[in-house]
């Protein structure tokens, strides 16, 4: 048995050898299946290219690339993912050639980058996760983008900075500018209270302005039959196994879920175990009580929950100001009396609530230490902004961005969001709607205007838009936060520390047991400061020190 | 025969329990044909349960339109031709050495485990992920059929079956002047019709139902499989950070019915080749009067 | 000694493209499990990641919950091991006495129907008609006037949960495999014992029972080597908080460990932990098939 074992290690050995023998082969001649990265590495192409005054390289330089494609793009006949409107405008413009080495499905990004990554092989640029970011950085793979950043274009690096510097801060190692922040829209997507409005009229209450008004809607739509089938069906709030959906209520009692936050001596905290987390639970282990909250909530996740919302059990949803889309949508659909508006998050007590917002970076642009020209992302983020976010020319929209068929915008290589893009989306629209002007539209403002068009004229099919987009749109109550700037900040805004990643699963599985069993009330409220201080002991004042010693070095 | 009173009595319970077995293993699928033919918002709210609310053709009209779906059946079919084929061809080949007794054929034992030890250890997805670009059949049909080209199960089962067949046969076939393959192919293949049908049809089934393979080793999401699309479509989304766009994109995917048509499209082939392959198994008892 | 001058060379030469494949594709990549006693970093690769010895092997004891999950996993597995091997061999047998040519056929079709499902659709499916409020399981056992189960929410219900619904997913699959043996034994012997005013029950226990021995064996002894893979698919999809008493298994723990952040250290020296004593567990068998019943498995 032993000889056995032993022979099949050796033949591992023998197997491994005989691999690394082919894989230097494979490095002579390059095969094209296995497109290897060096085969058209940019420095033989491009190193004899400058970029003149105008930003053109000549010849032009061509840069390997790693992409995902959505469901929803079609290219048209004879085009493919690098011949489209965009990589050629790329070519145009700026000299730049892609060449894409291969794509995946968004869902498993993830998955295959983390193997391009093990495998040693990454393209010259592309979307790295936090995670992915720090290892390369840490491995001394990336190009400093520092001065390609400085002699950047405007509009570049404006849209970098638009929610603030802590986009581009987290993408700097020792002052290092290492990658370009994919920056997201964090605070534009936080979470505001969705209420059945139809239900609220029906009842006759006002609509929220305190806790205590949210509470007693909760109540009536839970007790006083608002479907008006004369069966106890119906449940006031929507909450899901992962607590996606109660940001905005613990944010009303001034609690925030899972993230950092700074204390009185400016040193960072857990939010998870304040006592304003112990007040809210409580509540909602009594709402829980009077069976305002589905008792099976805890198998549900948020597409099991909304299924309840489709079908008129839920009156009252805390979530981002683009659920108008889903699942909203589909219960407008399903029920011709629904309605549903956005109302600004409620606060307890006498202080404004204000809401928790993450980094929210979608991912971090890095480029391959051997790339010459790392300032060609620049260039390329610049076309981005002016296509996406600054064009009103409607054969330029057609082009570039959507021309009915398909979203030809996703075709793009390098992209960011700006920050309240669609708060400021519906403040131009509602204008337009108002007047009737459209002529300061761009063309994607345009596609929102004749979809409230379409839904004034009675297309229901398109209520979300209106929902979102209109005068009485959720996008206002963005707005409202933004002038207000309601927002507490996750300070923390790096990848996951050691001790984080080490004890994070442990320590996730078991707060997340302990607070649905104290919902359920399967526990009473005081096991809240025992599992504080469970947490502290089972790693979590390992990870808090951790995280300050980050905030103090940053 | 005669059927005495107990043995009708047992005929009619087996007939129920059977009956009741079967209607249990098909409510699913009559649920997820249900709400492919329901309308969006029914299915949406979770409003039907086993017959349509709001019928209509329209997620089958979409899915037959969209190329993704017939060009990941394509590649699939692709895939279980030739992955069944090398499958089948390995499988028997492996199997006639390794049913050999040990004092016939030294080496078996440690051929045996040599196989057995590749279902127990596994070096994790990075370096199987080096070792397919290393041999250069990354993102084509091949990586999907070569990595589990050598079904250690199946090989199993066939070894089993063989051994299980007459020893005089082999021998008559040696005597007859035969050599190894010559007996294999003539006089073990053709006897063991029950156990190659049984093991095709878990072999077609793997190759239809792997998705994961698929998902990473393809360098492009139009050469998906059609379970690695499907996945694409059924996976769950992580709600706890959903943005802008993807809400956009829920919306979209988030529709049942087409999801349902899909499934339900997705597994109709190979349903049907179930009782095509079916004629095979019952051959084995009128092959059994041969043994002896 | 006729076999004797049948030479062996042939067996090789058959052999040769299997071993090849295997070489390549399955023991090439087993150069990986170094990860397990690394500091495994993606961008630095095998060659410059530090070694860290036993490290996380001792980091997975340390874990508070290691032996809750290692209890789960053993106590869903091994049910699921005997549910696996009980149903489908009875329903086999009832299959075989059916006369009913059509309706055998048709039963076989549909009870391999669950197995074309994935666990994400009948995730969906099984938390509908296990409500407690609106489900069609618990509207039956109101009837009898039980009062409504939260069986995916209570920790006493959840593993019976996962052990019956996997065994109605996957139980059509082994019954094929059990039909096609019996198709293989000798209706001679049925024919004999039928002289011998046998019945059915004794013509079963004593000519069809050990006549299907061989392959009873070696299924059960192949899901030996599975015994700590209680489910990932199925359990993540079914799971929540509520039950992680109960239901946490050392897939799904491993994989949150991963959520987090790509954890390779842990998870390569989990899998090598499973597969060592999936080893430890097949050989024993293999060796008592042997000893006991001179029977070589594989």
């Amino acid at each position: 048995m032993k000889n056995r074992v032993k022979s099949a290690f050796l033949l591992v050995i023998l197997a491994s050898l005989m691999l690394s023998a082919c894989s230097k082969n494979n490095d002579a001649s390059p095969s094209e299946s296995s497109s290897g990265t060096s085969s058209v590495s940019p420095s033989e192409s491009g190193s004899s290219s400058v970029a003149p005054s105008d930003g053109k390289f000549d010849p032009p330089i061509t840069l390997t690339t790693v992409g995902t494609v959505a469901p929803t793009v079609k290219y048209a006949s004879g085009d493919s993912v690098d011949n489209n409107p965009w990589t050629r405008e790329y070519e145009k413009r700026y000299g730049i050639k892609l060449k894409t080495l291969w794509t995946v499905d968004d869902s498993q990004w993830e998955t295959k980058t983390n193997l391009m990554i093990g495998t040693g092989d990454i393209p010259d640029f592309f979307k790295a996760s936090p995670a992915q970011f720090k290892q390369l950085v840490d491995a001394d793979l990336l190009a400093d983008l520092t001065s390609a950043f400085e002699s950047a274009p405007d509009r570049a690096a404006k849209i970098l900075t638009e929610g603030g510097n802590a986009a581009l801060d987290s993408a700097k190692f020792n002052g290092k500018l290492m990658a370009i922040p994919f920056t997201g829209a964090p605070k534009e997507g936080s979470q505001m209270v969705w209420i059945r409005t139809d239900w609220l009229q029906k009842l006759s209450l006002p609509e929220p302005k305190t806790m205590d008004d949210l509470l007693k809607i909760i109540d009536a739509f839970t007790t006083q039959d608002p479907d008006g089938n004369s069966k106890n069906d119906t449940f006031g709030l929507a909450v899901d196994k992962d607590f996606t959906t109660l940001k905005g209520f613990f944010n009303g009692y001034h609690a925030y879920y899972d993230i950092w936050i700074k204390d009185a001596e400016g040193k960072l905290q857990y939010s998870n175990i304040q006592p304003e987390m112990k007040t809210a639970l409580q509540k909602l282990q009594e709402l829980f009580k009077k069976k305002q909250i589905d008792p099976e909530f805890g198998t549900k996740d948020f597409s099991k929950v909304a299924e309840s919302i489709v079908s008129s059990k839920i009156g009252v949803m805390f979530n981002s100001p683009y659920a108008g889309l889903y699942p909203l949508q589909s219960n407008v659909d399903q029920d011709p009396k629904a309605e549903w508006k956005a109302f600004p998050i409620v606060s307890a007590d006498s202080q404004p609530a204000k809401n928790q917002t993450a980094l929210g970076v979608l991912g971090y642009w890095v480029v391959k230490k051997e790339v010459e020209h790392p300032e060609a992302l620049f260039s390329m983020l610049d076309l981005w902004v002016e296509m996406f976010y600054e064009n009103k020319d409607d054969a330029l929209n057609k082009q570039f961005i959507n021309d009915g068929n398909t979203e030809i915008w996703q075709m793009n290589k390098i992209a960011a969001y700006r920050a309240f893009k669609n708060a400021d989306q519906r403040i131009k629209v509602t204008h337009a709607l108002e007047t009737k002007d459209t002529s300061e539209l761009t063309g994607d403002d345009k596609g929102v205007y004749d979809k409230i068009s379409a839904f004034q004229a009675g297309d229901r099919k398109l209520w979300g838009w209106n929902a979102i987009f209109g005068a009485e749109g959720s996008m206002g109550v963005t707005d409202q936060y933004r002038k207000n700037n309601a927002y507490v900040s996750d300070e923390f805004i790096a990848a996951p520390l050691p001790a984080m990643t080490e004890r994070g699963a442990d320590i996730g599985k078991f707060m997340n047991e302990r607070f649905t069993k104290i919902i359920y009330g399967a526990s009473s409220i005081d096991e809240f400061d025992k599992f504080v201080s469970d947490w502290k002991q089972r790693g979590g004042d390992a990870i808090t020190s951790e995280v300050n010693d980050w905030f103090a070095n940053r | 025969m005669h059927t005495t009173r107990s043995q009708q009595a047992f005929q009619i319970i087996n007939f129920i329990i059977l009956g009741l077995l079967s209607i249990m293993c098909i409510l699913p699928l009559i649920h997820i044909l249900a709400v492919s033919f329901s309308s969006s918002a029914a299915a949406t709210g979770g409003a039907v349960k086993l017959w349509p609310i709001g019928f209509n053709w329209s997620s089958y009209e979409y899915v037959i339109s969209s190329n993704r779906f017939l060009n990941s059946l394509g590649i699939t079919f692709q895939r279980v031709l030739l992955g069944g084929l090398v499958n089948m061809i390995l499988i028997v080949i492996t199997a006639y050495p390794l049913s050999k007794e040990s004092e016939r054929f030294r080496p078996r034992t440690f051929y045996a485990w040599f196989f057995l030890l590749t279902i127990l250890f596994s070096g994790g997805l990075i370096p199987i992920f080096m070792i397919i670009r290393e041999t250069g059949i990354m993102g084509s049909i091949w990586a999907l059929v070569l990595p589990g080209a050598v079904p250690v199960f199946s090989i199993i089962l066939m070894l089993n079956f063989f051994r299980g067949l007459p020893r005089d046969l082999e021998e008559a076939a040696f005597i007859d002047g035969a050599g190894h393959l010559n007996t294999l192919f003539r006089v073990y293949v053709p006897l063991s019709l029950p156990a190659l049908a049984t093991i095709s049809l878990l072999t077609i089934v793997g190759h239809w139902n792997a998705w994961f393979d698929g998902l990473v080793f393809m360098n492009s999401p139009d050469r998906y499989p059609l379970q690695s699309y499907l996945q694409t479509i059924i996976i769950q989304q992580d709600f706890t950070q959903m943005t802008e766009q993807d809400i956009k994109k829920m919306q979209l995917i988030s529709d049942r019915t087409i999801k349902s048509a899909q499934i339900f499209l997705g597994s109709l082939p190979i349903l049907l080749l179930y009782p095509f392959l079916q004629k095979y198994f019952v051959t084995g008892i009128t092959l059994g009067s041969v043994k002896e | 000694m006729k076999r004797s001058t049948i030479s062996n060379i042939p067996l090789h030469l058959l052999l040769l493209p299997a071993v090849i494949i295997v070489l390549i594709y399955s023991y090439g990549p087993m150069f990986g499990i170094v990860i397990a006693f690394q500091n495994f970093i993606p961008a630095k690769g095998f060659l410059e990641s530090s070694w860290v010895g036993l490290k996380h092997f001792r980091f997975i004891l340390s874990l508070s919950d290691t032996y809750e999950v290692l209890g789960n996993t053993l106590f869903i597995s091994v049910m699921k091991i005997i549910a696996g091997l009980v149903v489908p061999l009875t329903v086999s047998l009832m299959l075989n006495e059916v006369r009913q040519r059509f309706f055998k056929r048709s039963v076989q079709t549909l009870v391999y129907l669950p197995h074309f499902l994935s666990w994400v659709i009948l995730g969906g499916v099984l938390i509908d008609i296990l409500s407690p409020s609106s489900g069609i399981v618990n509207a039956v056992l109101g009837l009898f006037g039980i009062e409504p189960i939260y069986f995916l929410g209570d920790n006493r219900w959840f593993p019976y949960v996962l052990v019956f619904s996997d065994v109605w997913k996957e139980f059509g699959f082994s019954t094929i495999i059990y039909l096609a043996a019996l198709s293989g034994i000798n209706p001679a012997l049925y024919e004999a014992s039928l002289m011998d005013g046998a019945g059915r029950l004794r013509q079963t226990w004593h000519i069809t029972l050990p006549g299907m021995r061989p392959i009873i064996v070696v299924l059960v002894t192949l899901s030996l080597g599975n015994v700590l893979n209680a489910g990932f698919e199925q359990v993540f999809n079914l799971y929540s908080p509520l039950v992680y008493d109960s239901g946490d298994i050392i897939d799904t723990y491993v994989y949150r460990m991963g959520l987090i952040s790509a954890q390779y250290g842990p998870a390569t020296a989990i899998g090598l932990f499973k597969s060592v004593i999936s080893l430890g567990l097949i050989s024993s068998t293999y060796y008592l098939a042997y000893r006991l019943a001179n029977y070589r498995i594989f």
